[in-house]
């Protein structure tokens, strides 16, 4: 039998549309959102502070509170089984924290300060590495599993670690140690939500680098989410790129920085610093409030090019390209 | 320096058995020469309490035992503590009292912690009706001052002491689980409580290996301060005659027995008048000063 394209992916979100009721109305955060992260493949989701990322990431781990949170269409495929169908308590037993982890942004709240490294690692593969994958179940080899993989991610004296606090290591060994305990079950996604936006730039490299020899090692996906469009051009294979709720544009990282087609997407590219550019470029107004939002597309009022039927048509999925999406107007 | 660095890697993190074996900690704890007194007292007492048997003079006279030729004798070399109406000997019974108060007191507050804690953590980590339910229950029992409800039970159940025990823990488990709410409410939203949700770590490991472990200082205190107070209202109860029966020893009641031969014989009501305020202020001082020990914002300061 051979499957179709869309089915090799890993995990498909398809016209995923979430709303948070709050008292000064309905906040729609995510509007018709489609994403696809095929096997082995790192996707990075960017866009700006609130525009839905992070929203994104957790409703595929089934984390959004509702209430307020409202899933009002659309659904998430993990393989072959829809998560949407699933129970809370079937999310919790058989998904979240074995097929699919997550690096937090934070370094020190995930932690909890009163257990060691050891123990919030061991507890991992304690409760959520066993079932999977043929692992050897002899003494010792979930000790020596964890050394491992704190070596992987450049923690000299991984014993040593193992027997601290959360609060006795740096931010850069937290960060480590976490991205470390998303590996350890052997997940077959990983959502990592912004995991170097706190360290330096040179830590942020290492993390990066780290992160890449993991995934090739484990062969898992990532949905890698971040704002830095730097960080996209070092880790991912592929973009999506996310505004005020809705994805504007899909492409391979290479094609998606050479030609972009979207106008949010141009000017995103454009507002990065570069040694040659003599002024950074912004986008003039703000991300929209997504209180009854216009029906049409979501960038119309901070669109050079806009048309009159982008104020009250959504723009529909237009192929640029084989591999290159675009929802606009522009192109249909 | 020193203490700055060893203060910031103790913040909130060090485990607790580490802290409580930590040698800063217990400097800390023993700052003051109050404290010291207090942690004496307590062990003294409950050493006492528990070497009763061996240590009385005379282990008869403990409950019933009449000798009328001895009776309501001063101090002595034979008698320290003087004879009581039926010529028993005070020592004998004070220290005996020490058990069943010791007794009462610890199972009161034990079982208090048993039932309020678990309930204070379930209403804090959940939102709506078990949440309700379970907080204006508590709520219920708080409104009623806790000496009249006990008072009110005490006098229901009748006197002896599994009833004194009942009355006094149901006046008691919900101040454990209003506290434990509500530290249980400020930790749900902690970070590392949304890591572990999104690890789908199961809702009672949560509890119990993420939260339960980050309100025991808070327990252990409120612990070590309601003996003390739970000791205080068992001897009101034993004295207004609603606590245990003659003739168990217990401070109280051996203090009400004394009311109508004061002030000739001082002794009677003194040496359990005494027994009752060593004890007590024992624990209170104790908890006062794991307070300041497990108070991380004291952490650090030399003392």
């Amino acid at each position: 039998m051979h499957r179709t394209a869309e089915e090799s992916h890993l995990l498909r979100i398809k016209d995923l549309a979430l709303e948070f009721h709050t008292e000064r109305g309905v906040v729609q955060a995510l509007d018709g959102v489609n994403l696809a992260v095929a096997k082995g493949e790192v996707l990075g989701l960017v866009g700006e502070s609130g525009c839905g990322k992070t929203v994104t990431g957790r409703s595929v781990l089934g984390l959004i509170p509702c209430p307020p949170g409202r899933i009002v269409r659309g659904e998430i495929w993990l393989d072959q089984e829809n998560l949407m169908t699933l129970s809370q308590e079937n999310l919790r037993s058989r998904v979240r924290g074995s097929r699919i982890t997550l690096v937090p942004q934070d370094t020190l709240g995930p932690l909890n300060p009163v257990h060691t490294v050891g123990t919030q690692m061991g507890d991992i593969l304690k409760y959520k590495g066993r079932s999977r994958n043929g692992r050897p179940n002899r003494p010792g080899s979930d000790h020596q599993e964890i050394l491992d993989l704190l070596r992987a991610v450049h923690l000299p004296d991984p014993d040593k670690i193992l027997a601290k606090y959360p609060a006795e290591l740096s931010g850069g060994q937290r960060q480590r140690i976490l991205i470390a305990m998303a590996f350890l079950p052997r997940p077959e996604l990983i959502i990592a939500d912004e995991p170097t936006t706190a360290l330096d730039v040179t830590v942020q490299a290492q993390i990066l680098k780290i992160f890449r020899d993991l995934v090739a090692r484990d062969g898992c996906s990532v949905l890698f989410i971040t704002h830095d469009m730097g960080v996209v051009a070092t880790i991912c294979d592929r973009v999506s790129v996310m505004y005020a709720g809705q994805i504007a544009e899909t492409a391979p990282v290479r094609k998606l920085f050479e030609s972009p087609r979207h106008p949010y997407t141009v000017k995103l590219l454009d507002s990065v610093p570069s040694p040659e550019k003599k002024e950074i470029s912004q986008i003039p107004g703000t991300v929209p409030t997504l209180i009854n939002i216009n029906k049409g597309c979501r960038f119309y009022d901070r669109c050079p090019q806009r048309l009159d039927r982008c104020r009250d048509h959504k723009p529909g999925l237009t192929q640029a390209d084989e591999d290159h999406a675009v929802f606009c107007h522009l192109f249909g | 320096m020193n203490g700055r660095v060893s203060a910031l890697q103790s913040l909130p993190g060090v485990g607790l058995a580490k802290k409580l074996l930590n040698r800063r900690m217990l400097r800390l704890f023993f700052r003051d020469k109050l404290t010291g007194l207090g942690t004496v007292l307590v062990l003294v007492t409950f050493f006492l309490a528990v070497a009763a048997p061996v240590l009385s003079p005379f282990p008869e006279d403990a409950y019933e035992n009449v000798r009328v030729a001895e009776r309501l004798q001063s101090p002595s070399a034979k008698h320290w503590f003087g004879t009581d109406r039926m010529g028993r000997d005070i020592f004998s019974r004070v220290l005996y009292g020490g058990r069943v108060t010791l007794f009462i007191a610890l199972a009161v507050t034990l079982l208090s912690i048993a039932i309020g804690v678990p309930l204070g953590l379930v209403a804090g980590y959940y939102s709506g009706a078990i949440h309700e339910v379970i907080m204006r229950v508590a709520d219920v029992f708080l409104a009623i001052p806790r000496i009249i409800l006990a008072l009110s039970l005490a006098a229901a159940l009748g006197p002896n002491v599994p009833n004194v025990i009942v009355a006094l823990s149901v006046s008691f488990w919900p101040r454990f689980t209003r506290i434990v709410e509500a530290e249980t409410q400020s930790l749900r939203h902690e970070l590392y409580i949304e890591a572990s949700q999104s690890l789908g770590v199961s809702p009672v490991s949560i509890l119990f290996r993420h939260i339960f472990v980050h309100t025991l200082p808070t327990i252990i205190v409120r612990g070590t301060l309601g003996i003390g107070f739970t000791i205080l209202l068992a001897a009101t109860l034993g004295f207004i005659g609603v606590g245990v029966s003659p003739p168990t020893p217990e401070w109280g009641l051996m203090i009400a027995e004394s009311r109508e031969y004061l002030p000739g014989t001082w002794w009677y009501a003194l040496f359990p008048g005494l027994a009752i305020f060593l004890t007590v202020m024992g624990y209170i001082l104790m908890g006062d000063s794991l307070r300041d020990a497990m108070d991380p914002r004291l952490r650090g300061i030399e003392g």
